[in-house]
């Protein structure tokens, strides 16, 4: 009889573990989406169909390069989908101007994006080979706030195209950082 | 002795030139449409292969093809099945997702392309793209249907034949449902069929890359 209680709590531990752990990879899937918005194509015969962009980072969460621990790549990396159907879009013409605040503080104190500590301007996002519809920045991060002014021509399989000309921030988890965000953004990445 | 290996072996960079340039003109042969992607590097293909032949449909018939729950996917579809004499299939080729739930159904017809260099008296053969992004149709496919929506028996031919070849994963029809219901009975008979051969340019469909 208390055999049977054990294999009972051995078991129904395993099972709980189990559940948890699945519990907790959904949890960590939510946690690391990127933000996203959406384009509209405004010419050619596709004229008014709408495409998904999404901008985040690479391995997020993202920490700082710190020799011995973290290597701080963190890619910027955006997705291109018609946002009806998912399918990636091809042969965009992407840049980005990238913005560097070293602290919340300095963030939450400068009048604008251009107040950044560092600032880049005109920075190729290229398509990943292979990858269709996958376009990224390779970089490496240090601890900071980060945000990217995206701009360029997406083209909607060759019966159209889309100009952006988006800025987001990334999130902190004190959050307050989204004052020089530029057009409707939803969701968020680290 | 020498002369002979020098030989051999101009030979086989001859053919090596010759699969080298094959390879690199069949890439944009099958490679018609802007919008197909083929499969990723390092993945198969998926493929179902569904013989017509013999088969009677009655009206209102219906044969499932392909089900691909919950996810809705990219690829390439194949029927060679009668036709009438615009080239419309007797059957209609419908795609989108059929829930379990009447109200998150949408189904719709497919956009096929007519291959008249491949058809033969009594059946014709279609090709489509599944989704199709510029010439209409469900854009989130995750079954694939023939119904008869004729009012009379469809009889399939010998050599009569369904193949889809499913080659991405575009995502979870959980995440990105429709938000309009469109049951198969209510659609009318007829695929839209597009044309690339025959010398009306209206009826080429978007989205087509000139060689």
């Amino acid at each position: 009889m208390v055999g049977q209680r054990k294999k009972i709590i051995v078991f129904g531990s395993v099972f709980a573990a189990l559940g948890f752990m699945l519990l907790s990879g959904a949890g960590l899937q939510q946690a690391f989406a990127h933000a996203s918005t959406t384009g509209t194509v405004d010419d050619g015969p596709a004229d008014g169909n709408l495409i998904r962009v999404v901008l985040g980072h690479s391995s997020e969460p993202t920490y700082g390069a710190l020799p011995g621990i973290h290597d701080g790549k963190h890619n910027l990396e955006v997705r291109l989908t018609d946002a009806e159907t998912s399918m990636p879009l091809t042969g965009a013409s992407l840049k980005a101007d990238k913005f560097y605040f070293e602290s919340l503080s300095k963030f939450k104190a400068a009048k604008g994006p251009n107040g950044a500590d560092e600032l880049e301007t005109g920075i190729p996002v290229e398509a990943v080979f292979g990858d269709a519809g996958h376009y990224v920045h390779r970089q490496v991060q240090k601890d900071g706030i980060y945000g990217y002014r995206l701009y360029g021509t997406i083209s909607y399989f060759g019966e159209g195209s889309a100009e952006i000309d988006k800025t987001v921030f990334c999130m902190t988890e004190s959050g307050g950082t989204s004052k020089f965000n530029k057009g409707s953004w939803s969701g968020g990445f680290g | 002795m020498e002369y002979l290996k020098l030989k051999k072996l101009r030979l086989l960079v001859i053919a090596v030139g010759i699969a080298a340039i094959g390879a690199a003109c069949s890439s944009s042969v099958f490679a018609s449409h802007s919008f197909e992607l083929g499969v990723a590097a390092g993945s198969l293909p998926q493929n179902t292969h569904i013989r017509l032949d013999g088969l009677t449909l009655p009206p209102g018939g219906v044969l499932p093809l392909y089900d691909s729950s919950p996810n809705f996917v990219a690829g390439h579809f194949l029927l060679r099945a009668p036709c009438d004499e615009d080239h419309v299939p007797t059957i209609t080729v419908i795609a989108g997702h059929i829930d379990e739930h009447m109200h998150d159904t949408f189904m719709d017809k497919v956009p096929l392309y007519y291959i008249n260099h491949a058809s033969t008296a009594g059946s014709c053969v279609f090709h489509a793209h599944l989704p199709d992004p510029l010439n209409g149709g469900a854009p989130r496919v995750t079954d694939v249907d023939l119904i008869n929506l004729s009012g009379q028996d469809v009889e399939f031919n010998a050599g009569d034949v369904v193949d889809i070849n499913v080659q991405r994963v575009l995502g979870s029809i959980a995440s990105a449902g429709y938000e309009e219901m469109q049951l198969p009975g209510e659609l009318t008979h007829g695929n839209p069929v597009f044309d690339l051969n025959d010398d009306d340019p209206d009826n080429d469909g978007l989205g087509f890359i000139e060689d």
